[in-house]
């Protein structure tokens, strides 16, 4: 049995140095967007609720055995919500986690083999793949193997959690391209070529804010090459991809920058590069036909009629024509942990290899044999709601909505909840409304797929009169199939309330025969919005008892990291500014924004060079090093940094322009830095004389005998900056022979030694 | 943090050296370090990372304190033997300097507590004597990215290493254990006691140097020696693309227990 993945060698240090920075976070020694760089990646999400997080667990190709599903149901249980919940890209996510307990979770997922890195962040994220892999019957051949092969090879190569953008495989095993192959960064498409196994490579594709079909990369690559073309076009995006600009980052928009010819060129680069060093192809080991009857009694359904009712919803004959498939539909994807457990159990004893998360977030069972549904509908029957009920309600697929995610608009999953209680209570028979996908994405942002959709939505804010309600794009005609895909295209816009009685009327338009020609008529008989003060209700979105508004709305943690440090930084820097240029400053309050202005702007380029500064000393050393000495920023700057090191307050208050020019110099070259981190130095500002330094400490070591004054002249000295001075009293004879020596040769300077009756002063800058 | 007045004396010969100061001193100070058996090797590490203020040090060993021992591990003393070897250590080290904080641990290392074991220190010191043990610190070490310094002695012999991630490690040069047999133990073929103290101290100064940051260590490098030549030289290794744990295509996924050859000198 090779399905799933390898654990990274790496992972159990990796989660010690996440453990180590949730230690130093809680301890205030680094702040929450730096752990937030960290623990993303990690596919730790926090929620909209301060202090929760959602884990995500990484399935490669929706697989998980049923003892993984048994043992997850208890973590979450034990450290989370009780539901587990099935994304829209196969994975399983735990809600509601607390911070303290996230590294328990996922040493524990580690223990049966699961990581949760990479499921979040500028990362490989999790490989899809068709949910009937392996089991179909049109399909060319089962793509799961290489799914898993090229998971476990990802995952072990550090280039894949620093990626400018999160980047998205897939995998199909035919033309129908269920595993969504066409709209993904990467997308493989099963092909068999003059009697030899490999694929159809699609490039550039994607789901999000904007969009876009997926190219045709390689008309045919052999299945052996699956490992160099994924490592070079993750190479091209690693080199070229744009790392300023989060919200056009993704391999599409690096399409759209090179163009074309530009960007095939350069994958065919590294295409060839890769293959002239040698590489190691995925090890792919077809298993042999698991064959194992489950110790169960081969029991007659508890009622004939509804038995053949569900067979004909949820029961598909597989490739393997003696097993059948069965989905079993899970309302928007949530599922009670108790429920998933006794899922697993039940499914234990069949084998290993029988279940897939679908993309439209349900489970399917693979590998049931014939004489065994009877037992399978009695045990879903009496533990999943829903098994009696359309396949339909199953799947409606939507994000999380503005209820949990900090990007999110409208509540689209209590909008779902809304229309399948429309549904219910409509009497349509929707078993005739077809194999219809209706998506719901909270926001632009993709998450419930609503470019793929046959009907989706995307949730946004609209105003009638001085008020803000809750509104849905709409979206229709999609398709999805080697060659032909086409994202739906907008027809109009609703308000949310009228979400559920639009999708009703065009589901009775499908029953009816008369399809989506109609869609435009049904949108305009919803999209009129009354006055507040005619109906309020339009004006609160689905399951909520306040006033729409986007107060709440975050920045998006999705691709936290680079940009998120620097960008705060730059902020930071432009708020300082801005504070400065206000009138009624005191001299406290204009020194504190200045210190602030020079601070921000040593800091804000240091991730640049991979340094993660914890200290103001180490912003400030960093900064000299990385930046001044290196003549990206003017030497005649190194003055306001020794002020701002030591402190200096009043120094400070005399160095205003200094401090402005200096955060000009820094934005300015930040301006000029290529994808790589590379600057181009630029014009220097013009230099500043030094100004003198006045000395403040005075340490007494009359009376110490050597060595100690010594020791005591270091200890003081290492509470200082460079730059500062010490004056420290040493007795004659012996000390002042010795002390002042001892401290020139560890580089400081003597600025002056006097006699003061039976003593000496001695003056010491620091090196 | 603000050294006290009897700090600053108690350290002060450490706090004269440009390349330590106050700033190392500190380092030294918030230091952990994990001494694994507290024998031949360990007791010299531990007396002197004790003396020189390591802020905490874990020991562990299984074992109780034999007459036997006397002769090379100068932390315990004759009125000792029959004492758990972690706990006599603690006393010593108690007695040298309270500063330090001692974790006790009197258990032999295996696959199920290594990891746990070693995830709170800085620095892991091998101080075992049995190749079993050995691969394992260097496999949890590896696993959990961690540094530590391997140290091996017989009869007049030395030998050490030290291990940060992404450098040389043990498996890298030593691959797995020898047959049963083909080496023989400290038991067997005897050991010059100042050998252990020898290299004892040189696994202790890789310990003081990682935590300060200064100087080279032992990385990407063997250093033998033998005490009765008294001669010193060291062999240059890289990491090695086909080493079974930290290769390109490692076979070792998880922490396993080698053989652990029975203790001749008990059956006698």
């Amino acid at each position: 049995m090779i399905k799933g993945y390898d654990l990274p060698l790496e992972l159990g240090g990796e989660i010690n140095q996440l453990e180590e920075l949730i230690r130093k976070f809680k301890a205030g020694e680094i702040s929450a967007t730096e752990l937030k760089s960290h623990r993303v990646p990690f596919g730790v999400y926090e929620q909209r609720q301060a202090d929760t997080y959602m884990v995500r667990i990484r399935c490669a190709g929706g697989f998980v055995t049923p003892q993984q599903l048994e043992n997850i149901s208890a973590i979450a249980q034990q450290y989370g919500i009780n539901d587990l919940h099935i994304t829209s890209r196969q994975e399983l996510q735990i809600h509601y986690v607390k911070l303290d307990d996230i590294i328990t979770v996922m040493r524990r997922l580690k223990e049966i083999g699961l990581s949760t890195r990479g499921g979040g962040g500028n990362t490989v994220r999790n490989i899809a793949a068709s949910d009937d892999a392996g089991i179909d019957p049109q399909e060319i051949f089962d793509v799961s193997l290489y799914v898993s092969a090229l998971t476990t090879r990802m995952i072990a190569e550090g280039d894949s959690w620093n990626l400018p953008r999160k980047f998205k495989i897939a995998f199909s095993g035919s033309a129908q391209d269920k595993g969504y192959a066409t709209v993904s960064d990467l997308g493989f498409i099963a092909k068999i070529k003059d009697g030899i196994k490999g694929f159809r490579v699609y490039a550039a594709g994607g789901l999000g804010a904007k969009s876009a079909e997926a190219k045709l990369l390689l008309d045919f690559v052999e299945a052996g090459e699956v490992y160099p073309v994924t490592e070079a076009l993750k190479n091209v995006f690693f080199k070229y991809g744009n790392r300023r600009n989060k919200h056009a980052a993704r391999l599409r928009f690096l399409w759209q920058n090179l163009g074309e010819d530009e960007f095939r060129k350069k994958f065919h680069e590294e295409y060839a590069r890769i293959k002239a060093n040698g590489f190691e192809p995925l090890s792919i080991v077809e298993p042999g036909q698991e064959v194992s009857l489950p110790d169960l009694p081969k029991i007659k359904p508890v009622d004939t009629q509804g038995f053949l009712l569900w067979k004909t919803r949820f029961v598909r004959q597989q490739k393997q024509k003696e097993l059948f498939s069965i989905l079993i539909p899970i309302e928007l994807g949530f599922i009670p942990c108790t429920h998933a457990a006794k899922l697993g159990r039940f499914l234990k004893s069949f084998g290993s290899d029988m279940l897939r998360m679908t993309r439209d977030q349900n489970f399917l069972i693979h590998n049931i044999p014939l004489d065994y549904l009877g037992a399978a509908y009695n045990f879903l029957k009496e533990t999943i709601p829903g098994t009696s009920q359309p396949a339909l309600y199953g799947k409606i697929l939507s994000c999380a909505g503005a209820a949990t995610c900090q990007l999110g608009i409208c509540l689209s999953r209590q909008a779902a909840r809304a229309l399948i209680d429309e549904l219910k209570k409509s009497g349509l028979d929707l078993d005739k409304a077809g194999d219809v996908k209706i998506n719901i994405s909270g926001c632009p942002n993709s998450c419930g797929h609503h470019p793929v959709a046959d009907l989706g939505f995307s949730g946004k804010a609209l105003r009638s009169g001085d008020r803000l309600y809750p509104a849905y794009n709409v979206f229709a005609g999609a398709v999805i199939r080697d060659g032909k895909t086409k994202l739906a295209e907008q027809l109009g816009e609703l308000p949310a309330k009228a979400l559920p009685l639009l999708v009703k009327d065009f589901l009775m338009a499908c029953i009816s025969g008369e399809g989506k020609a109609d869609l435009k008529k049904i949108i305009l008989r919803y999209s009129k919005v009354p006055a507040f003060d005619q109906d309020k209700n339009y004006y609160f979105d689905w399951g909520s008892d306040k006033l729409f508004s986007l107060a709440e709305r975050k920045a998006g943690e999705c691709s936290a990291g680079f940009f998120d440090l620097l960008e705060m930084d730059l902020n930071n820097i432009k708020k300082a500014q801005a504070a400065l240029l206000k009138e009624g400053l005191d001299a406290g309050q204009k020194e504190k924004l200045l210190g602030e202005l020079v601070f921000y702007a040593s800091r804000a380029l240091l991730i640049t060079r991979g340094l993660d500064a914890k200290s103001e000393e180490e912003v400030y050393a960093g900064f000299l090093k990385h930046f001044i000495e290196t003549g990206l920023i003017d030497g005649a700057f190194r003055d306001i940094i020794a002020v701002a090191r030591r402190g200096g307050s009043k120094e400070i208050l005399a160095r205003q322009s200094q401090s402005f020019d200096l955060a000009k110099a820094v934005l300015a070259l930040y301006e000029t830095m290529d994808n790589s981190f590379n600057f181009k130095a630029v014009n220097p500002v013009p230099g500043i004389p030094k100004e003198e330094i006045a000395a403040t400490i005075v340490k007494d070591l009359r009376g110490v005998l050597c060595p100690l004054n010594f020791v005591k002249t270091k200890v003081e000295l290492a509470k200082l900056k460079s730059g500062d001075t010490l004056e420290i009293w040493l007795d004659d004879g012996a000390p002042i022979e010795n002390v002042p020596g001892s401290v020139k040769a560890e580089g400081h300077k003597i600025i002056s030694q006097t006699k003061a009756g039976d003593y000496w002063s001695v003056v010491i800058e620091k090196k | 943090m603000n050294l006290s007045e009897e700090q600053i004396e108690r350290y002060s010969r450490h706090i004269i050296l440009s390349d330590v100061g106050v700033e190392g001193q500190e380092k030294i100070l918030n230091g952990k370090v994990l001494i694994i058996g507290t024998g031949g090797l360990g007791a010299p590490a531990a007396l002197y990372l004790a003396a020189s203020g390591v802020g905490t040090i874990g020991l562990v060993d299984g074992d109780e304190v034999e007459l036997s021992n006397l002769q090379r591990q100068v932390i315990h003393f004759t009125p000792d033997v029959g004492k758990p070897k972690v706990l006599s250590a603690q006393e010593k080290i108690a007695s040298i300097n309270p500063d330090v904080k001692v974790v006790t641990y009197q258990t032999r290392v295996y696959s199920g507590n290594i990891a746990q074991i070693i995830k709170d220190y800085d620095f892991i010191i091998d101080g075992t004597d049995n190749f079993a043990a050995k691969f394992l610190i260097n496999d949890a070490c590896v696993f959990g990215a961690k540094p530590f310094s391997h140290g091996g002695i017989l009869r007049f012999d030395g030998q050490a290493m030290t291990y940060l991630p992404g450098t040389t490690c043990y498996r890298c040069i030593f691959g797995a254990p020898p047959p049963k047999g083909a080496v023989p133990t400290c038991s067997q073929a005897g050991i010059l006691g100042v050998v252990a103290g020898m290299l004892g101290t040189i696994q202790a100064a890789e310990a003081l140097r990682f935590l300060i940051g200064k100087g080279e260590l032992l990385i990407n490098r063997l250093l033998i020696f033998n005490a009765l030549d008294m001669k010193f030289r060291q062999a240059e290794f890289r990491k090695n693309p086909d080493c079974p744990i930290c290769g390109n295509h490692p076979s070792i996924k998880e922490l396993v227990d080698e053989e652990l050859p029975a203790c001749d000198l008990k059956k006698k």
